[in-house]
């Protein structure tokens, strides 16, 4: 198989890898709406981060 | 099953595991409790990021199947190229992080303070810089090839092992069942072929050692080595293809090498073998050299899908350069055994006259089928009556025959020739599925 080709084909499977890493985001997009309060899972605010992601609440 | 179609299932299986932890983390958490969409994002791509890194060994980890619908080289250029896209995925991951406002700077690090799955989200994009780093500059800093493959493959597990803990220690998608029941079969798929590579095949080699028949020096800083199965039948293969020489005590010897074979194919049971070896650096240079006749010697083969076995065609132009040529002399020497009647075109381009390894071997194969040669030197000597320069366009509408749309191509040496190749014959009408090309410099 050629270089030009499989050089390629890595562009398309990257460029396919990195739009299925935004469809998952689009997917998993939390539904509630900016100013209605952090998610319900977004809890453990005790100990200074998300419980569930780490993230500073 | 046919080589396009095998092509595709093995694309398609690539495709599938990079993408199916996606799909699971998807359907498994519920859709509430984003921190923002930039997380979502930046977890969406390390997980394609990690299956990529897990799966980066399965593609050179010899898997037969696989590495005939593509060929070897090919394979190993897809390795290189995705792992550079995997990392450049990592970079993305961590940045979408840090602009997500979650991540700040500042909270990054390695101290206690720092939380476990942060510290090893760091140190595993710092050991696939890394890699990647030491991957892309090995050439240049002229790393001894041995070294380097060990390094290279330790650091491969390291990150694949660091990743892993990174994600399992997270949370969020990676706490559900699902994922944690994937994210086990990953690891034990990744541990499998680590196994398989290391361990079980070296394993299956130490049964079948060869023997050094003969250690022939050749023109052009080359040597034929003349092997001959010990105990056992040895291998037959498809003219063209290649094996991995393994010169270590053992099979388990970490230093290997993709060589051609540059003898006839068809081989009886217990029949030799030739492998012609150009001297590169230090293990062609040093180890090759002093193999006397009856050193033990490990071939795991043969490989490879650049062969006219597989390819039907009313003739045949073969398109050499420097060593190159040696898998086009085995081609030319089992059609010759065939009595095939089949027109070859060689066209052998070497800096100097002096440089035409296996130049004897070809002339006297001559008069056994129906083969052109053309010679082309870089530096011809004074009074040369052949080619000079390189092949090129004007060279290869000299030489080709009428009808050389119908031909098959099979073409092998150096980078500038292979690019010049891919160039240069699709412009003279040849169709695509007529150029088969293997760069010997693959690893």
């Amino acid at each position: 198989m050629g270089h030009r080709i499989v050089a390629t084909i890595v562009r398309l499977v990257l460029l396919l890898f990195a739009a299925s890493g935004l469809v998952f985001a689009l997917a998993v997009r939390d539904p509630v709406p900016p100013g209605r309060g952090l998610p319900s899972t977004h809890r453990n605010f005790a100990e200074g981060t998300c419980g569930t992601c780490h993230a500073p609440p | 099953m046919k080589l396009i179609l095998r092509g595709i299932f093995w694309f398609g299986l690539y495709v599938f595991l990079v993408t199916f932890p996606l799909v699971v983390a998807a359907l498994s958490v519920p859709r509430s409790g984003s921190p923002s969409m930039l997380v979502d994002l930046a977890d969406g791509l390390g997980y394609v990021a990690l299956a990529m890194m897990a799966l980066e060994m399965a593609l050179v980890s010899r898997v037969d199947e696989a590495a005939g619908a593509f060929g070897l080289d090919a394979l190993l250029q897809f390795h290189r190229e995705v792992g550079i896209g995997a990392w450049l995925l990592v970079l993305a991951h961590a940045a979408l992080l840090l602009s997500s406002g979650g991540y700040p700077l500042a909270s990054l690090g390695l101290s206690a303070s720092v939380p476990l799955p942060v510290r090893l989200g760091t140190l595993a994009a710092a050991a696939t810089t890394l890699l990647v780093l030491l991957a892309v500059t090995r050439r240049r800093m002229h790393a001894r090839y041995e070294t380097w493959q060990l390094v290279h493959g330790l650091l491969a597990v390291t990150v694949v092992g660091l990743a892993a803990a990174h994600v399992a220690t997270v949370g969020r998608f990676a706490a559900s069942t699902p994922m944690r029941v994937l994210g086990a079969l990953y690891l034990g798929l990744f541990l499998g072929i680590l196994l398989r590579y290391r361990l079980l095949r070296p394993l299956a080699l130490l049964r079948k050692p060869w023997t050094v028949v003969a250690n022939l020096a050749e023109l052009g800083a080359s040597r034929t080595l003349v092997l001959r199965p010990v105990g056992h039948p040895g291998f037959s293969f498809q003219p063209g293809q290649f094996a991995w020489l393994n010169m270590g005590r053992t099979p388990f010897h970490l230093e290997q090498h993709p060589v051609s074979m540059s003898s006839g194919g068809d081989v009886p049971p217990g029949g030799e073998v030739s492998f012609t070896i150009r001297d590169l650096g230090d293990w062609s240079g040093k180890v090759v050299p002093a193999l006397r006749p009856g050193s033990r010697v490990w071939v795991d083969g043969p490989y490879g899908v650049f062969s006219p076995d597989r390819e039907e065609g009313p003739g045949y132009v073969l398109l050499g350069g420097g060593i190159g040529v040696a898998p086009l002399v085995s081609m030319i020497e089992t059609l010759a055994a065939r009595e095939d009647r089949r027109p070859v075109v060689l066209l052998y381009g070497a800096h100097r006259e002096e440089d035409l390894t296996l130049r004897e071997r070809i002339e006297a194969l001559r008069p056994r089928l129906d083969l052109r040669v053309a010679y082309v030197l870089e530096h011809p000597p004074p009074g040369w009556e052949g080619e000079s320069g390189y092949i090129d366009e004007a060279l290869l509408r000299r030489h080709l025959p009428h009808d050389h749309r119908r031909f098959q191509y099979f073409v092998c040496g150096p980078a500038p020739l292979m690019n010049s190749m891919e160039r240069i014959l699709p412009s003279l009408d040849i169709p695509a599925e007529r150029i088969h090309a293997e760069r010997f410099d693959m690893v």
